[in-house]
């Protein structure tokens, strides 16, 4: 039955020429084979006449758009890969500036009066620490200075200064590097009355048992003098 | 030569250029043969909506190889995929229960009819829906192998390839394929009465 297989390969050209031609002889001889060669290149032919194209516009688009989506991931992917470590390092810089800018923000802010009383590890200072932020004038000749001291706040330097005049005794406390004062100047600490101001890049307190217009008074004297 | 951040931006700037050289070569190319993928398809899964989803996976998968392909004939390369793709899934999908044993490399059969039957009386009277009907008759691996062959007209070792028999089996199925094929256009030309009994009997 094999020859049966090979007059198909002759009907499709699928035999070279010499092969073709021992083939075509044979045929002429057995009859049998001329009606299946001829049935076969009919059938060929009909299948080709009658299997015609079919519309498919809508897949083609369909196919289309799907690329597209695919191509413009690819590029994004392609994108990232290939800049990803910029990506990285860019994103890094951000924080840092971040990070930077809010903890130079956080130089310029003032002291909440209420965390001053909790400051722990007070050191001493000389009696001439009162220089520093020019009141020398009020130290000498109107108050008394009973202790200087020094401690962080907030990891900023905080002067303590234990002041007495012919009232009584009270506390002034000293940051250098405030701009403005954040929330109300006359506050309540710990029972005693406490009034916070900027004056020339430093911020003060001052707290007593004394009423709001005395340590405002105090206050004008310490702004005098600077 | 731009500075590593030119080239950078220049990237950036390209990202979202509307087309891509791959996607431009893919598409002209594609387009050519889409309407004999779609016709394969839908010959083989006789449904149009099976077909279109076939012929679909099929481009999608050749672009994404299309880095791989060799250059040579583009149509045959993508009907292997599309051929591939439906008998690795529609085929297994649709359990048709297609016949290894049929694949029998000499089980080989004429495709001439016993009787007298001229073959021009019997095609020249079909009509087209006929013979797609009669092809559909024909189990898939012959139907695909006829498809590929007389449609398509890929040679024996390029449907070796495509579907991943050997050529003797290529060549049994074309051969079983044409004469299930000749037997039910024979079939359909007696019901509507382009032949007679006696003329198909001799």
């Amino acid at each position: 039955m094999s020859e049966y297989l090979d007059i198909h390969a002759v009907a499709d050209g699928q035999v070279g020429p010499e092969e073709a031609q021992a083939f075509r002889e044979q045929i002429n001889r057995e009859p049998h084979l001329q009606r299946e060669l001829d049935a076969i290149v009919s059938l060929k032919s009909t299948i080709q006449q009658h299997c015609k194209g079919v519309p498919c516009e809508e897949t083609w688009k369909s196919c289309q758009s799907r690329l597209a989506s695919i191509e413009k991931a690819d590029r994004v992917n392609g994108f990232v890969a290939k800049y990803s470590w910029q990506l990285c390092g860019s994103l890094v810089v951000c924080i840092l500036m971040a990070g930077a800018w809010s903890r130079m923000g956080n130089q310029s802010r003032s002291i909440d009066p209420s965390q001053v009383p909790n400051i722990a590890g007070f050191s001493a200072l000389p009696n001439s620490a009162g220089n520093e932020y020019g009141f020398q004038k009020y130290l000498r000749d109107t108050w008394r200075l009973n202790g200087a001291y020094r401690s962080q706040v907030n990891g900023r330097e905080l002067v303590c200064y234990d002041l007495e005049d012919g009232i009584g005794r009270f506390a002034l406390y000293a940051v250098a590097g405030v701009d403005q004062v954040e929330g109300a100047c006359h506050r309540k600490v710990q029972g005693m009355n406490c009034y916070n101001w900027v004056h020339n890049g430093v911020q003060f307190m001052v707290m007593s048992d004394r009423d709001h217009t005395e340590l405002e008074a105090i206050a004008a004297k310490v702004n005098s003098q600077r | 030569m731009g500075t590593p951040t030119s080239t950078g931006m220049l990237s950036a700037v390209m990202l979202f250029r509307r087309g891509d050289p791959k996607r431009e070569r893919f598409e002209r190319l594609a387009e050519q043969v889409f309407p004999s993928l779609f016709g394969t398809a839908l010959r083989l899964t006789r449904d149009r909506e099976d077909a279109s989803d076939l012929t679909q996976e099929a481009v999608i998968r050749a672009y994404e190889a299309f880095d791989r392909f060799d250059g040579r004939n583009f149509k045959a390369w993508m009907l292997r995929i599309l051929t591939n793709l439906y008998i690795n899934r529609y085929r297994q999908r649709k359990r048709e229960g297609l016949t290894e044993s049929l694949d029998d490399e000499y089980a080989a059969e004429p495709v001439a009819a016993e009787g007298n039957t001229p073959d021009r009386l019997l095609f020249d009277n079909l009509v087209g829906a006929e013979v797609e009907e009669a092809l559909g008759k024909v189990p898939a691996d012959f139907r695909m192998t006829v498809l590929l062959s007389d449609v398509e007209g890929m040679t024996y070792e390029e449907i070796a390839e495509a579907t991943n028999v050997p050529i003797g089996t290529v060549r049994s199925r074309l051969a079983r394929g044409r004469a299930i094929l000749r037997r039910e256009l024979e079939r359909y030309a007696l019901e509507r009465g382009y032949i007679r009994k006696e003329e198909q009997l001799g």
